[in-house]
């Protein structure tokens, strides 16, 4: 059952919030000790929310479409009085005495809060294996990785443990999880969503998201989401938008385009095939194709990585300097080297970073969105550190971002939409990147071809 | 290129070969781009005098 289900049986009486939350309660039960998803179940908050949300809706209190919808926040996301890790050693015991901001929106647009989903330690590392509380895995085959670092939020909605669960991504973190789970991931615009309270690791490149089992509920959590903050420097001033999709969508006057370099170079026939094979189901639905070269993105993966171990360093120098050996060794090997990218360098990637998005904006005047793979390969087996693209290896770190990490650098909104499953079992995701602050076009398009590709929901049989 | 071991060594920090690799890759890349650069292009990121008082998160813990 998806979100937009759950809210009408809600509305219709054939269902409570509190029984909703037992049955998610139920599938963490069953189902966590394997994959891992949940750092801490909040059952008594989670009770306690459901009965509110079924008095309020009885007294005629409806506070929107996540009205009594079970939710998770990935843990690095402050919660007040519960405590949040950001999956690391050193916050093991850190309880914050206030919520962050989309703790706070969502709660008051009446969601449920199941818990606090595991990640990769600090959100630096895409593979959710976690040295500190152990393997994040993945429910198609729980011997691959979910992707990360918001692993265990694509698990536990991929599972039906919980309706929507926040992510954030900065370098990949929400779209690499969602495709290598097959669930839908959203990275808004920079500064479209607040990070106010969301623990940091690139401050110029966090951004915080929803994943869910279809576009509309990503539609439908990004509504209840966004929205200016004076307490996030970054946030955007923005009006009060209507993302959700209508059904029956038509994509005529849509544009797509389809990079003729780099997003579908070194990507396996498999995962091509199957992309190409959604741009055509979108075609079918009216939209244009528009063929187009995009900026170096090699380059823009230089830029964006400069910027990140620039500013993930200067986040974590002061606790690593005291206490490294409480660091994942991955970890610390990233903060290590920001420590040696120059001053310099970080300023000409941020000079780069407006040259390259220049380019970008001046293909959005063709075309409403670039429709490419999210990931090159299905999901990695765990502990594999390298993977094979059609017989070349490639580090799997490098493989599981590279169509991904720039565009944070570039702060431009991205959808990943699941687009089929492999010959192996394992599902893989288009992404679709638009011009800023298109979101609403974005979620029209993946609706609609989502609506077309007849795969929602997409879940693994467990 | 910079001997990336050594200089690390001097700051205290132990690199491993592949760390000193991508050190080695992100430099030639960054060389090659401060050479498209302009002297008129301004990074994306400056400072806004104008940025209202933002409160620590959680205030004092």
């Amino acid at each position: 059952m998806n979100i937009q289900e759950a809210a009408q049986a809600l509305r219709n009486r054939k269902l409570s919030s509190e029984e909703l939350t037992r049955s998610c309660l139920q599938r963490i039960e069953a189902l966590n000790g394997k994959l891992n998803a949940f750092m801490t179940v909040t059952t008594e908050r989670a009770l306690a929310d459901a009965q509110r949300a079924d008095a309020e809706l009885a007294a005629g209190h409806d506070r929107g479409p996540l009205h009594g919808i079970p939710i998770a926040h990935k843990d690095l996301f402050c919660t007040k009085d519960i405590r949040t890790t950001a999956g690391a050693k050193i916050w093991t015991d850190y309880i914050p005495n206030f919520d962050a901001a989309v703790v706070e929106r969502l709660h008051d647009a009446g969601a449920v809060l199941l818990g606090k989903t595991g990640m990769h330690e600090h959100a630096y590392g895409i593979t959710s294996n976690n040295p500190h509380f152990g393997a994040i895995r993945n429910p198609w085959n729980p011997e691959h990785i979910p992707g990360g670092s918001s692993g265990g939020s694509a698990v536990a909605v991929s599972t039906g443990m919980a309706m929507l669960a926040t992510g954030s991504d900065t370098g990949g973190s929400i779209r690499c999880p969602a495709s290598y789970c097959g669930v839908v991931g959203l990275k808004p615009t920079f500064g479209l969503v607040s990070k106010y309270g969301a623990m940091p690791l690139g401050f110029s490149l966090d951004h915080v998201g929803p994943l869910t089992l279809t576009v509309r509920d990503a539609a439908i959590a990004l509504e209840a989401m966004a929205g200016h903050d004076l307490r996030d420097p970054n946030s955007a001033k923005t009006e009060k938008t209507s993302y959700v999709p209508v059904a029956d969508l038509s994509l005529k006057d849509v544009r797509i385009l389809l990079p003729q370099n780099f997003f579908f170079e070194g990507v396996s026939g498999e995962v091509r095939q199957l992309v190409l094979s959604a741009a055509q189901v979108a075609e079918g639905r009216g939209a244009t194709f528009v063929m187009g070269r995009v900026p170096d993105g090699a380059q823009l993966n230089t830029v964006a990585q400069v910027t990140l171990l620039s500013e993930a360093a200067a986040v974590h120098e002061p606790y690593i300097r005291k206490r490294r050996a409480d660091y994942g060794l991955d970890v610390a090997a990233n903060i290590d080297m920001g420590r040696m990218i120059s001053a310099t360098d970080f300023i000409q990637a941020q000079r780069m970073r407006r040259r390259i998005l220049n380019v970008f904006l001046e293909l959005f005047k063709k075309a409403d969105c670039l429709f490419v793979p999210a990931t090159p390969t299905a999901a990695p087996a765990i502990g594999a550190t390298e993977v094979s693209i059609d017989g070349k290896m490639e580090e799997t770190r490098s493989a599981s971002t590279r169509l991904l990490r720039g565009i944070n650098a570039l702060g431009l909104p991205s959808l990943a939409v699941p687009c089929g499953v492999t010959a192996e079992g394992l599902p893989i995701a288009c992404q679709l990147i638009g011009k800023p602050f298109s979101e609403a076009k974005l979620l029209q398009i993946g609706a609609a071809l989502e609506d077309s590709l007849g795969l929602a929901p997409l879940q693994p049989k467990l | 290129m910079p001997d990336w071991k050594n200089v690390a060594a001097e700051r205290g920090i132990t690199l491993n070969d592949a760390q000193a690799s991508r050190l080695n890759d992100i430099d030639a890349a960054m060389r090659l781009m401060a050479a498209m650069i302009d002297w008129k292009e301004e990074p994306v990121l400056a400072f806004n005098p104008d940025l209202p008082e933002v409160p620590t998160p959680g205030g004092a813990e």
